[in-house]
């Protein structure tokens, strides 16, 4: 078997003759392909890096204006009179006291009419139900 | 001036495309041989021997300068063979005829048709060997390397590469007998 095997040793085949230039074609074609690769993903990390600013921008820039002006206070804890009217279960409403001018709503008793006493008394049944002076 | 192979390599390695011409053209017919004998088939050879040239051109950074630049390039080319053998394995083999054409067309090939017959029968027969015994036997008996270059090209055991020969060996022999005996067969049957 060594005879065999010693005559394929004596059979050479060589290369094409137009084996190098195809060679280094193939070369500078797979080097251009490469930068092509290159410059893609160069491109590709910098789209999404500007993408990464832009979000990072808005995200400094825009939202902390819109908490301060529509939703400044939505996290903020509610003064005591919501948290009392909540416990009623009433919905959501903004309460205004104002002040009353008692005098005005008083007749002078050196009058001869019947003092009377007006009392103010809110009307909604949507919100808080006690009275309030 | 003609630089040795550690030299080129390192100028391969900065990208010098003429430093790497010069390993081309001091390689290319070993390579091109190398895998002509284990692929028995020429087109698919020069095929691998180039893309072969693409890694080392490529890969030059991983070259170590610890172990010859031959053994290096043969490892590349005989791992992207024996993908292409696996590959080929689940595709149509090339004909027989083809190799006797190429045969009858090569410049070192002997006219003489029986020897151009045994030729054929131990093509045959090492196209028969399964790829890790095939690239052993073929580096050594044919490439004339030795089993610890072997061994350290194909990153196994010395031991394993040891007994792959051996059985890649008597498996060539068995083939080689049977295709004697069948031919001898058909002869007598021709009578």
């Amino acid at each position: 078997m060594m005879n065999e095997l010693e005559m394929m040793k004596k059979i050479q085949v060589t290369a094409p003759r137009n084996f190098e230039q195809k060679v280094m074609a193939n070369l500078s074609l797979r080097k251009r392909e490469q930068l092509r690769v290159r410059r893609l993903r160069y491109s590709l990390a910098g789209a999404f890096m500007g993408i990464v600013v832009v979000a990072a921008a808005v995200g400094i820039m825009v939202l902390p204006r819109a908490n301060s002006s529509g939703f400044a206070g939505i996290n903020k804890t509610p003064p005591p009179d919501i948290l009392n009217t909540r416990s009623f279960g009433a919905e959501d409403y903004i309460p205004i006291i104002e002040a009353v001018d008692y005098d005005g709503e008083l007749r002078s008793v050196r009058r001869e009419e019947p003092s009377t006493v007006y009392i103010l008394e809110q009307v909604s049944y949507r919100t808080d139900t006690r009275t309030k002076y | 001036m003609r630089m040795d192979d550690k030299e080129l390599m390192e100028q391969v390695k900065t990208g010098d495309e003429e430093a790497f011409a010069q390993i081309v053209s001091a390689y290319k017919n070993r390579v091109v041989n190398f895998l002509w004998q284990l692929m028995g088939n020429y087109e698919k050879a020069v095929e691998i021997s180039q893309e072969t040239f693409m890694r080392v051109y490529f890969k030059a950074d991983k070259y170590q300068p610890i172990a010859p630049l031959s053994s290096w390039i043969y490892t590349i080319a005989a791992n992207l063979a024996k993908t292409e053998l696996k590959k080929s394995s689940r595709l149509p083999q090339v004909p027989m005829e083809a190799v006797e054409n190429f045969l009858a067309e090569g410049s070192a090939v002997s006219h003489d048709s029986a020897r151009k017959d045994m030729i054929k029968k131990v093509r045959q027969a090492i196209d028969a060997l399964p790829p890790r015994y095939r690239i052993p036997v073929v580096l050594k008996d044919i490439e004339g390397f030795s089993q610890e270059e072997i061994a350290q090209m194909m990153k196994r055991p010395i031991g394993t590469i040891k007994a792959r020969i051996s059985r890649g060996r008597s498996q060539l022999k068995r083939e080689l007998e049977r295709s004697v005996f069948a031919s001898d067969s058909l002869a007598v049957n021709e009578e």
